[in-house]
């Protein structure tokens, strides 16, 4: 792609041709992304300042929003200029093949997004079942009949047939491939032209020197149901999804019927016409599938006006027939209605201006004298051949469509979500009775107090510490009964080798089996301490905001300090020391040989192999667990001790003021995070207005 | 019947295909004058028959009554009332058939009963079909329902082929349209006849506008549909001597020293041979013709 410089969009000087067009031309959705922008700052203090499961939740509706990817489909008549426009709109002109026979055969949806995508520039194709074949043939020739076009009685079993037909040739080219490939898809890393042209074209059904036929063009295009193509477009400010649809009107109808099916899936259409035709029976027809669903929009695009021998006259010709038609014909009067060329959106990306032909080149002038130009370049001839092919106009009104439609519908829905999250924290925070505190006397003597709290903390303590002894004790016995059942597994699996081998040949006895059973039982044990200091945290700062609220006859929930998060369970690496049965080496062997008799080496080896696990389960209960249940305990009467030192300082005076108050529940960090949740939320107004 | 009652009856030529595809174009070209509108958009008028002679255009309703028409007023008339409009002109080729200019079909304005109704009329048809989408589904449910006596006696043209930017492509959609409608045409044609008037000048470039190979097939349609009328018997006037205007030639090279320009007749010298009749010989006779 060749770069060139665009003074007017300087943030674009690193864009290619193509890109600085489209950048040119999105201006309306790069507005609503950057007014978006105080929806992604809630979202953002909703993070920061919120708990793990409001934070998860406003991490989601914030990824909710990047993902938009509004979509527009293009549809027509076969050889319209659907794909070339296609080309035009995602500003590569060479992708998707274009030609002058009946070419595309595939729905094409083109994935672009500004950032490098997520996983990589990518293709799919996905292969139609056996059923899905079939269900070409269902709901046939509607087009037909809403066009009222001849024969259309007798489309259905056209059709029929010629999905046979198909069926036959691919099952006849592809041979045994052919079953195994229905129902699956093809993956790559990558795509190009080629690899596209394999998938998504049938070729020419004819034989000779012209013709475009080959062993791998369109080789399994019949048999492809959808292409899915990944790339970047920093020239568009959002993802976006660009479908190329087969052409309706062929006399191989099941491109149209291919088409209808992709019609279903698609809010935004794009009805390509042929200016040398304006608005036929199947045009009519198109338009009126589209537009009969609520909901849906089309846009017209009249297509080729390069080959018009004077667009200035015929466009507005064009544009009243069109709207004649559509008014007698109850259409969509008031759908949108371009005029452009596809070509010469295609030469100005391409900067071809130059290698146009006489009569493009003619017709151009002639409608530069009355195009309605929004942005008149100042020196890239390239850029006005731009402006007049219709494209920023196309861009525009899709822009507009997919903004008030789907990229509305989603700001709305998580506007709504979000104001609802941010009303939760507040509910939580519980300001309005915060502040309205006054002084206040206290409601029992301090002496009462301190001896509260210190039962309190005794209290609190004990319990802590008894349940945390009893969790030591079902560790031991847990490890114990591992230990022992080791052991009988070790000489059980001693006295057979000694009876098939003798005693001569040297046993060994792997103990990692041990350790994962104590590895676990370990991790259960830390993982129920945590839950006991958690508990007890949360009981007792009930009974603290107990003694609060009898001390000072404030409402409970005040007192809210946030208990501390518990220790980490450090992995036991006692477990990993090693011991005898290691060491299968010369150490292990001479112990082994310089053993006597059998009933010797059968005692001797359970009292070795139970003395030298026996280290590993005793350092595992009394240094380990020991010391996390210490490092437990030790962090709870510390927040005990400060919690209670904080109660005791509160209401050290018969009377406390409410700054005293305001300060012990710290209430300016509150006012300070509701202010700014109350801004968050009032901003969002104006998304669900 | 309305033609000359001295010279019998003519054969009639029917112009047909999707609307806007040119047929009113060729129609101009081929009666040498303007008659009938051309348009961009679709051109909303009741099959015309355009016959030899001097007498004042009437239309005639599904009755077959006759009515006077003003041609300069065609937008007040009634096409649901009008079976057809009967124009009449001098120009050459009427003495060798009618021609009947018919709406174009795939327009939602117009039903398709406007020209089914003048079907039987036609001996011939000369089908446009625009080049860059040429046979579509719609013109081919369409053709399918026609008579099959008519297949051997008409052309498919695919008009405005300049549209087409290069050789290959012309030659590509030429062997597809082809491969399509094999057996159902006497012969398929690219055209653009833009070209055909533009290129006075330079031959090369007209005979590149296949107006030439189209004359030429067009005369020969007309020679093979009036011996079938006349029972085979040489028609009095062949139409190998015709002249149309819209369609002669530049200068040629091998022209001679009055400057003469080549002419139909000069073409026609040449043997033709169409480039795919189905079947040798017309597959069911026609009813013998009934005179006027
Ligand atoms: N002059 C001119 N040619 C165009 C224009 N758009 C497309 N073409 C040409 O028309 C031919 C058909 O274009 P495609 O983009 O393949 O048309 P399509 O609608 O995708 O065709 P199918 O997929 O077969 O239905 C190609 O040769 C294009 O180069 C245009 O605006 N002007
Ligand atoms: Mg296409």
């Amino acid at each position: 792609m060749n770069v060139v410089k665009h003074p007017m969009h300087k943030e674009s000087e690193a864009f290619g041709r193509s890109e600085a067009f489209l950048h040119a031309s999105s201006g309306l959705l790069r507005g609503y992304i950057e007014r978006l922008e105080p929806l992604h700052e809630a979202l953002r203090l909703l993070i920061d300042i919120g708990e793990a499961q409001t934070k998860r939740t406003a991490a989601r509706y914030a990824l909710q929003l990047e993902r938009i990817e509004p979509s527009v489909t293009m549809i027509g008549q076969i050889k319209s200029g659907k794909t070339t426009l296609v080309n035009a709109l995602i500003g590569q002109p060479d992708l998707l093949p274009a030609d002058v026979n009946p070419w595309t055969s595939v729905v094409t949806s083109l994935h672009l997004s500004p950032k490098e995508p997520s996983p990589a520039t990518s293709a799919v194709f996905r292969f139609f079942d056996l059923d899905e074949w079939d269900k070409l043939v269902s709901g046939g020739g509607r087009i037909g009949e809403l066009a009222d076009r001849a024969g259309a009685d007798e489309e259905l079993s056209k059709i029929r047939a010629q999905v046979e037909m198909m069926r036959t040739k691919s099952k006849a080219r592809l041979g045994r491939k052919f079953e195994a490939l229905l129902g699956t898809q093809h993956s790559y890393g990558y795509f190009d032209h080629e690899l596209i042209e394999r998938y998504v074209c049938l070729g020419d059904d004819f034989d000779g020197e012209d013709a475009k036929t080959s062993r791998t063009r369109g080789r399994f295009a019949d048999i492809t149901k959808s292409a899915d193509l990944r790339m970047q477009q920093r020239g568009y400010p959002i993802n976006l999804c660009v479908r190329d649809t087969p052409g309706v009107n062929d006399t191989f109808m099941i491109r149209e019927q291919i088409t209808i099916k992709a019609i279903r899936d698609s809010r935004l259409c794009v009805v390509v016409l042929s200016a040398h035709q304006a608005l036929s029976s199947t045009d009519l027809a198109l338009i009126r599938l589209i537009s009969n669903v609520k909901s849906r929009e089309v846009v017209i695009f009249v297509n080729r006006i390069d080959e018009l021998s004077s667009p200035q006259i015929q466009v507005r010709q064009i544009e009243e027939s069109i709207l004649k038609t559509l008014r007698a014909h109850n259409g969509p009067i008031d759908a949108k209605i371009i005029f452009g060329s596809a070509l010469w959106a295609q030469s100005a990306i391409q900067g071809s201006l130059l290698a146009m032909p006489d009569a493009s080149r003619d017709a151009l002038l002639d409608w530069a004298e009355v195009a309605r130009i929004v942005d008149a370049p100042t020196d890239d001839p390239h850029q006005l051949l731009w402006e007049l092919s219709g494209l920023p106009a196309l861009i525009q009104a899709l822009s507009e469509r997919m903004i008030a439609g789907e990229m509305n519908e989603t700001v709305r829905q998580t506007t709504i979500s979000t104001r609802n999250l941010i009303n939760g924290v507040k509910v939580a925070d519980n300001l309005s009775a915060r502040t309205n505190i006054d002084s206040t006397s206290l409601h029992m003597p301090h002496e009462q107090i301190l001896e509260d709290l210190e039962t309190l903390r005794k209290r609190h303590s004990k319990q802590l510490s008894s349940a945390l002894d009893d969790l030591i004790i079902s560790l031991r016995q847990r490890v114990e009964q591992s230990h022992n059942s080791f052991l009988s597994r070790a000489t059980d699996a001693l006295a057979k080798h000694l009876e098939i081998y003798g005693e001569k040949s040297v046993w060994t006895y792997d103990p990692s089996g041990l350790r994962v059973l104590l590895a676990s039982a370990y991790k259960v044990f830390g993982g129920r301490c945590q839950a006991a200091f958690k508990r007890s945290a949360a009981e007792a700062v009930e009974d603290l905001a107990d003694v609060f609220h009898r001390a000072l006859n404030l409402p409970h929930e005040f007192f809210s300090p946030s208990t501390p998060i518990p220790p980490r369970i450090a992995p036991p690496v006692t477990l990993g020391q090693t011991i005898a049965l290691d060491l299968h080496g010369s150490w292990w062997k001479s112990w082994w040989t310089r053993r006597q008799s059998y009933e010797a080496q059968a005692r001797n080896f359970y009292d070795l192999i139970r003395a030298e696990t026996g280290s590993l389960v005793t350092d595992l209960v009394d240094d380990q667990a020991a010391a996390l249940k210490m490092d437990v305990f030790e962090l709870f009467e510390d927040f005990l001790d400060e919690q209670t030192a904080n109660l005791a300082g509160l209401t050290k005076s018969r009377a406390v003021s409410a700054d005293d108050v305001s300060r012990f529940i710290g209430i300016e960090a509150l006012q300070e995070r509701d202010r700014a949740l109350s801004e968050a939320f009032q901003t969002l107004e104006r998304y669900v207005a | 019947m309305t033609s000359n009652p001295a010279i019998g009856r003519k054969p009639c030529i029917a112009l047909m295909g999707e609307f806007s595809a040119g047929k009113s174009t060729l129609a101009n070209l081929l009666i040498g004058q303007d008659p009938l509108p051309v348009q961009i958009v679709a051109t909303q008028l009741p099959p015309v028959r355009i016959s030899y002679g001097r007498e004042e255009p009437f239309c005639v309703d599904h009755d077959g009554a006759h009515c006077p028409v003003d041609l300069h007023d065609l937008a007040s008339l009634d096409i649901d009332r009008v079976a057809y409009i009967q124009i009449y002109s001098t120009e050459d080729l009427l003495r060798h058939c009618d021609l009947l200019d018919m709406p174009g079909i795939s327009d939602p304005n117009i039903s398709s009963d406007v020209w089914e109704s003048m079907i039987d009329q036609a001996d011939g048809v000369l089908w446009c079909s625009h080049a860059t989408q040429a046979w579509r589904q719609s013109e081919a449910a369409v053709w399918a329902e026609l008579p099959d006596t008519l297949y051997p006696r008409s052309l498919l043209l695919l008009t405005r082929a300049d549209k087409l930017r290069s050789e290959t492509d012309r030659n590509r959609v030429l062997r597809r349209v082809e491969k399509e409608t094999d057996g159902l045409f006497r012969a398929c044609l690219p055209i653009s006849l833009l070209i055909a008037t533009q290129e006075q000048e330079n031959y090369a470039r007209w005979a590149e506008s296949g107006a030439e190979t189209f004359v030429r097939e067009l005369v020969s349609l007309i020679e093979q549909l009036n011996a079938e009328i006349s029972g085979s018997a040489p028609s009095s006037e062949k139409a190998g001597d015709l002249r149309i205007p819209g369609f002669e030639g530049p200068m040629s090279h091998s022209a001679n020293s009055q400057g003469n320009r080549i002419s139909a007749q000069e073409v026609a010298i040449q043997k033709v041979s169409p480039r795919r009749i189905a079947g040798s010989s017309p597959r069911t006779q026609r009813p013998p013709p009934t005179m006027a």
